[in-house]
C-alpha cells in the first residue's frame, strides 16, 4: 500500500509541479463559469431586431417585450446591420408602412417569427389580454444547461484517462517504467497507483463542476456512483492509450481518435431518432452520457443508474481483461 | 530549399508515425458516419400535445383548422408509448408539425412534462376558446409573452393582418444546406483547424523529447525553418481529411480553393498558436491542461452557429467563428468567396504577424525541458 | 577562434549565477577542456557558446562571431556532440546524417564514411530507435562531424562507451585535431582531458579556478609521492608519502627497514588530485 501511495505521491508532486493539479482544480471551475455565462444568454434568446434610432421608440418598447433590440443611425446603417452574417431582421418605416428588411438568407422560421411579431405590434396586441393562462412543470434548469454540463462531466472522465495515457509514455520515454519494474513493487501495485490519479481527479471535477452550476440538488450518491464507473472508462482507455502508444504523437492521435466515439455518443443520444440508438450501445460513453443525463434531470432510478452502471462497466472490464497481458507487457 | 528538406524530413518521420495512418482512418470513419449514418435532414417536426375540454362545435372548429393549415395532413389514432404508460391518441400530422390530441388532460400533461414539449388544454370561456399552456418553466419570459400574444385576436384576423405585412429582402438567397452538410463546416473547423493546437504542441513536445531540436538549433538552418516545416506537415493532413470528407458530403459543390485557402491558413494561424503555447512547458504534462481549456473555448463559436439569432460579441472575437462561417461559404450555392478570402487573409497576416513571437520563444527555452 | 569576457549568466535571475563572470580564450587549432564537477556551469557555458542559450551578460566571441547577434552561417562552422543523444529515432542512421548534411550551406561530408569511422557502417538502414545507448552516441557524435566543423564543440563524447569504442572515438578527436579543428571539450573526465587537452580550465561553482596546460598542472601542483604498501603488526597497511617532504622521507625510510614491503609505486599526481587540491572539490 505504502508503495502505491509513493507512485500516487509522485503523480501528484510531479502533477503540482507541473500545475496540472492546479489546472485540473480550474478546469471545472472555469466550465462552470463558462456554462453559468453562456446558458442564461442561449436561453434568452428568440429574435434579433434592428431599428433606426428615435424613427418609433413606442415600437421599440414594445417589441423588447418579445426580442432582443439593436438601434443604428439611420437606413443604410440599417442595412448594413442586417447585411452582416448574424441573423438580425430590420424594421423600419417604408413611406408610412412598417416594413421588415431581411437579407435573404434567414430562416423561413425567422422570416414568420418577425412578421408575426410586427404584426402584434401593428394591432396593439397585448399579452396581457391574452385567452391563455400559463402554468408550467418547475423546471427550472434549461435542457441545453443539462446538455453542457453533462458534455463537460463526460469531457472531465475523459480527461482523467488522458492523463494516464500521457503520463505512463513519458514514463516509458523517460524510462522511469523500467526503474520501478526492478523495485518489490508489483504491476498491479503500479497499475493501481497510476489509476489513483484517473479516479480522484475527475471525480473532484464532476462534484465541482455540478455544484458550481447549481444542480446541488441531485442525488449524491448516483453522482459518486456514476463518477466511479465513468472513471473506470477513463482510466482503462488510459492504460490503453498508454501501454499501446510508444511516444507522444501516438497518444496524440489516441487522444484525437478519441473524440470520435465520444462525441458520437452525445451526438446519437441528442440527435439521432431512436431507430439509430442501437447502433451505440456497446460504447460506455453512451451510457455514462445517459446515466448523467437522467441524473442532472433528478429522474434516474436506481435501477437504471445500476443497469447503466452495467452497461458501462461490462464493456470496459472485458477489454480491460483482454488489455491486462499487454497492459503489464506495455509497461516494460 | 532547408524549409522543403526540412518538411520532406517531417513527411517521412509522420510516414512512419501511426499519428498519419490515424489522421487518414479517422477521415474515413467521419465519412462513413456522415454518408451512413447522419441521416440527409434530421427529423424537424414540432410535437404538440393537446386535450380538447371542448363541446362538439369548437372541437370540429379546431380540427377544420388543423386541415386548412397544411395541404397534407394525415389522422391516425395510435397508442403512444412514454416509458412505461400507454396513451390512446388522435395524431394529426401536417407539414410542420405533429399534433398529438388525448383524450384526458392528465395524460396530456405527462406526456407534455416527460417529452419536454408544449401541452395545452383549449377549453371553452366565455363563449371563446381558451389557452391553459404547460410549458417546462425554464422558458424565458420574452418567449412566454410570445406565446400568450397568440391568443389575443382570433385567428382570422391574425392571419389577415400577417399577410399584409410587407417584407424586404436585400437580395440574398437562403442558404439551403441539409442537415448532414450543415455539420461539415463543424467537422472541418474542428479537425481541420481546431485539433492543430494539440497535435502541433504534441509534435514539438516529441521533438523536444528526442533533443533533436537542439541539434537542429546549431545548424544553419533557422529555427523559423524548423517550426514552418512542422505547420507544413500539419497542413498536408488537415488538407488530405477535409477534402476527402467535404467531397463524400457535398460531391464537387463546393469552393476548392476556398477550402485551400482557408484550411491552410486557419491551419496555419491555430498552429502558431500551439507554437507559443508549447514554447511556455517542458512537456505534454504541463501544457495539457491549457490546451484543453482552449480548446473547449475556441469550440464555443460552434453554439453561435447553430443558434444563429444568438450571436453575442464575444463569441465574434473568438477567431474561430470566422472560421466556421468560413466553412460554411464554401459548401453554400453562391456562397462569399471574398470573405473566405478575407477571413484566410486576416488569418494569414496573423500568423505572420505572431511567427517570429513563436521563434524568439523557442529560441529562448531551447534548453529547457526534452 | 572563441573569445569569452565577463560571461554571467542566472537562471533564476535573483542574482545568483550559475556562471560568473568568467573569461578565457580558446585558440585556433587548440584542445581545450572544460573540466569540472556536476552543476559546476560547463553545459551552461557551453550552450551560451553554442547559442542555445541566450546571451544575458559579457561578450562572447565565436568564430568571429558575436553570439548577441548570432548569424546562421555561424553554425555552418561548428559542430556540437551531445553528451545526451539526439537524433530521431524514427530514421535509420544514414537518414538522420543525409537530412541533417542538407541543413547547411557548406560542403558535408558523406554520411558513410562517417558511420563507418564511427563503426555504424553495417547499421546504416537501421532505425536509430534501435540503437543501444553506445551506438546513438556514436552516431550523435558522427553528425557533429557532417560539416567539417572547423570549431567542434565535444561534451562528453566517451560517456557511456566500451573501452575499445572510446580509445577510437578518442583517436577520431586526435586525427580531427591534426587536420586543423579547433576543439571545445566539456567533461568531468580527467583522464581524457589529460590525454587529449592542450589546455584545461577547471570550473567549480561558476567560476574558473585555473586555466593551464595538463603538463604544467602537473608540474605546478602535483608532488612526487610513492604509494607504498607493507605489512605490520599482520595487518596490511598502505600509505602514499611525498619524496619531498623531510618527515614523509623519514616514515619511508623506516617503514623501508622495518616491515615487509609489499608493493611500492612512485605516482605523478592526476589531473583529479590536482583538481581536488586546487579547487577543494571532488568531481561528483
Amino acid at each position: 500500500m505504502k508503495k502505491i501511495i509513493a507512485i500516487f505521491m509522485r503523480d501528484i508532486k510531479s502533477n503540482t509541479r507541473d500545475f496540472i493539479a492546479m489546472y485540473i482544480l480550474l478546469i471545472p471551475f472555469i466550465f462552470g463559469v463558462i456554462i453559468n455565462l453562456l446558458v442564461p444568454s442561449v436561453n434568452e434568446t428568440t429574435l434579433n431586431f434592428a431599428f433606426i434610432e428615435g424613427e418609433n421608440p413606442s415600437q421599440v418598447e414594445y417589441l423588447e417585450n418579445f426580442a432582443k433590440i439593436t438601434l443604428v443611425d439611420d437606413y443604410q446603417a440599417l442595412e448594413e446591420r442586417v447585411n452582416r452574417r448574424d441573423e438580425v431582421v430590420g424594421i423600419f418605416n417604408d413611406d408610412g408602412l412598417y416594413t421588415i428588411l431581411v437579407q435573404g438568407n434567414e430562416s423561413e422560421q425567422t422570416n414568420k417569427f418577425a412578421k408575426a411579431l410586427l404584426m402584434f405590434e401593428q394591432n396593439d396586441v397585448d399579452y396581457k389580454d391574452a385567452n391563455a393562462n400559463i402554468y408550467d412543470f418547475g423546471k427550472t434548469v434549461n435542457p441545453m444547461k443539462s446538455l453542457f454540463v453533462n458534455l463537460l462531466l463526460l469531457m472531465i472522465g475523459v480527461l482523467g484517462g488522458m492523463l494516464i495515457g500521457i503520463n505512463i509514455v513519458e514514463e516509458k520515454v523517460d524510462n522511469t517504467i523500467s526503474a520501478v519494474n526492478v523495485t518489490p513493487i508489483s504491476r498491479v501495485g503500479f497499475i493501481i497507483g497510476k489509476s489513483i490519479i484517473g479516479l480522484i481527479l475527475p471525480i473532484y471535477g464532476s462534484f465541482a463542476l455540478v455544484y458550481l452550476t447549481g444542480f446541488s440538488d441531485i442525488n449524491v450518491l448516483q453522482l459518486i456512483v456514476l463518477s466511479l464507473v465513468g472513471s473506470f472508462v477513463g482510466i482503462v482507455v488510459g492504460f490503453f492509450e498508454g501501454t499501446k502508444n510508444t511516444d507522444i504523437m501516438e497518444v496524440a492521435a489516441s487522444i484525437k481518435a478519441l473524440f470520435i466515439p465520444v462525441f458520437g455518443c452525445v451526438a446519437a443520444i441528442e440527435f439521432l431518432s431512436d431507430k439509430w440508438q442501437w447502433l451505440f450501445y456497446w460504447l460506455p460513453w453512451y451510457w455514462v452520457y445517459k446515466g448523467n443525463g437522467a441524473l442532472l434531470a433528478n429522474e434516474a432510478t436506481w435501477s437504471q443508474i445500476g443497469l447503466y452502471s452495467l452497461f458501462i462497466m461490462i464493456p470496459s472490464v472485458l477489454v480491460f481483461i483482454y488489455l491486462k497481458a499487454g497492459i503489464k507487457k506495455g509497461l516494460e | 530549399m532547408k524549409l522543403w528538406h526540412s518538411f520532406l524530413k517531417e513527411l517521412k518521420l509522420g510516414s512512419k508515425s501511426f499519428y498519419f495512418y490515424m489522421e487518414l482512418l479517422m477521415a474515413v470513419i467521419i465519412i462513413v458516419i456522415l454518408t451512413m449514418v447522419v441521416p440527409e435532414n434530421f427529423e424537424s417536426k414540432a410535437n404538440e400535445y393537446i386535450f380538447l375540454d371542448l363541446d362538439s362545435n369548437f372541437e370540429e372548429m379546431f380540427i377544420d383548422s388543423i386541415y386548412a393549415s397544411s395541404d397534407n395532413v394525415t389522422l391516425e389514432e395510435t397508442i403512444l408509448e412514454i416509458g412505461k404508460d400507454e396513451f390512446n391518441v388522435d395524431l394529426y400530422e401536417t407539414d410542420e408539425k405533429r399534433i398529438y390530441i388525448f383524450d384526458n388532460e392528465v395524460d396530456m400533461k405527462k406526456t407534455a412534462e416527460k417529452k419536454k414539449s408544449l401541452g395545452v388544454t383549449i377549453k371553452l370561456q366565455d363563449n371563446g376558446m381558451f389557452f391553459d399552456y404547460y410549458l417546462q418553466g425554464y422558458e424565458s419570459e420574452k418567449f412566454i409573452n410570445i406565446v400568450k400574444s397568440v391568443h389575443v385576436l382570433d385567428a382570422v384576423t391574425m392571419q389577415a393582418e400577417y399577410d399584409k405585412i410587407p417584407v424586404k429582402s436585400l437580395g440574398g438567397t437562403q442558404d439551403v444546406l441539409t442537415d448532414r452538410e450543415n455539420l461539415l463546416p463543424l467537422f472541418l473547423y474542428f479537425n481541420g483547424s481546431l485539433m492543430g493546437l494539440f497535435i502541433i504542441a504534441a509534435y514539438i513536445f516529441l521533438d523536444k523529447g528526442e533533443g533533436v531540436i537542439r541539434a537542429y538549433a546549431i545548424t544553419a538552418s533557422k529555427v523559423s525553418t524548423y517550426l514552418l516545416s512542422k505547420v507544413l506537415l500539419l497542413s498536408v493532413t488537415s488538407l488530405v481529411t477535409s477534402f476527402a470528407v467535404t467531397f463524400a458530403v457535398m460531391g464537387f459543390d463546393f469552393n476548392f480553393l476556398g477550402l485551400f485557402i482557408l484550411v491552410l491558413t486557419s491551419g496555419f494561424f491555430v498552429s502558431i498558436i500551439g507554437l507559443i503555447l508549447s514554447s511556455y512547458y517542458s512537456n505534454i504534462m504541463q501544457s495539457f491542461g491549457v490546451l484543453y481549456i482552449l480548446i473547449i473555448l475556441l469550440s464555443l463559436p460552434a453554439i453561435a452557429y447553430n443558434i444563429p439569432a444568438w450571436n453575442p460579441a464575444w463569441i465574434q472575437a473568438i477567431p474561430t467563428h470566422y472560421m466556421i462561417i468560413g466553412f460554411k461559404e464554401i459548401i453554400i450555392e453562391n456562397g462569399d468567396f471574398m470573405y473566405v478570402a478575407l477571413t484566410s487573409l486576416v488569418f494569414l497576416l496573423m500568423s505572420i504577424a505572431l511567427m517570429p513571437v513563436a521563434t524568439y520563444r523557442f529560441k529562448k527555452t531551447l534548453t529547457v525541458g526534452g | 577562434m572563441i573569445k569569452v569576457s565577463g560571461l554571467k549568466h542566472s537562471y533564476a535571475k535573483d542574482g545568483t549565477y550559475a556562471v560568473n563572470d568568467i573569461s578565457f580564450e580558446v585558440k585556433k587549432g587548440e584542445v581545450f577542456g572544460f573540466l569540472g564537477p556536476s552543476g559546476a556551469g560547463k553545459s551552461t557555458t557551453q550552450n551560451i557558446l553554442t547559442g542555445l542559450l541566450q546571451l544575458q551578460e559579457g561578450q562572447v566571441e565565436v568564430a568571429g562571431y558575436d553570439v548577441k547577434k548570432i548569424k546562421n552561417n555561424m553554425f555552418n562552422q561548428i559542430g556540437m556532440s551531445f553528451e545526451q543523444s539526439n537524433v530521431y529515432s524514427k530514421l535509420s542512421a544514414k537518414e538522420n546524417l543525409d537530412f541533417y548534411a542538407k541543413l547547411f550551406d557548406v560542403e558535408t561530408r558523406d554520411p558513410m564514411a562517417l558511420l563507418d569511422m564511427v563503426g555504424l557502417k553495417e547499421k546504416a538502414n537501421d532505425k536509430a530507435g534501435s540503437f543501444s545507448k553506445g551506438m546513438k552516441h556514436r552516431l550523435t557524435f558522427a553528425r557533429s562531424l557532417i560539416n567539417n566543423p572547423t570549431l567542434w564543440f565535444l561534451d562528453e563524447p566517451t560517456t557511456g562507451l566500451d573501452p575499445a569504442i572510446a580509445a577510437e572515438i578518442k583517436e577520431i578527436i586526435r586525427e580531427e585535431h591534426k587536420k586543423g579543428a579547433t576543439i571545445f571539450l566539456t567533461t568531468h573526465n580527467m583522464q581524457i582531458a589529460d590525454e587529449l587537452c592542450d589546455r584545461v580550465a577547471f570550473m567549480v561553482d561558476g567560476e574558473i579556478k585555473l586555466i593551464d596546460s595538463p603538463k604544467n598542472l602537473k608540474l605546478q601542483y602535483g608532488d612526487k609521492v610513492v604509494e607504498v604498501e607493507y605489512v605490520k603488526d599482520n595487518e596490511t597497511i598502505k600509505e602514499t608519502l611525498s619524496t619531498i617532504i623531510v618527515e614523509d622521507k623519514a616514515k619511508l625510510k623506516i617503514i623501508i627497514d622495518n616491515y615487509e614491503i609489499l608493493t611500492m609505486h612512485t605516482k605523478e599526481a592526476t589531473l583529479e588530485e590536482i583538481f581536488i587540491t586546487v579547487t577543494g572539490r571532488g568531481l561528483v
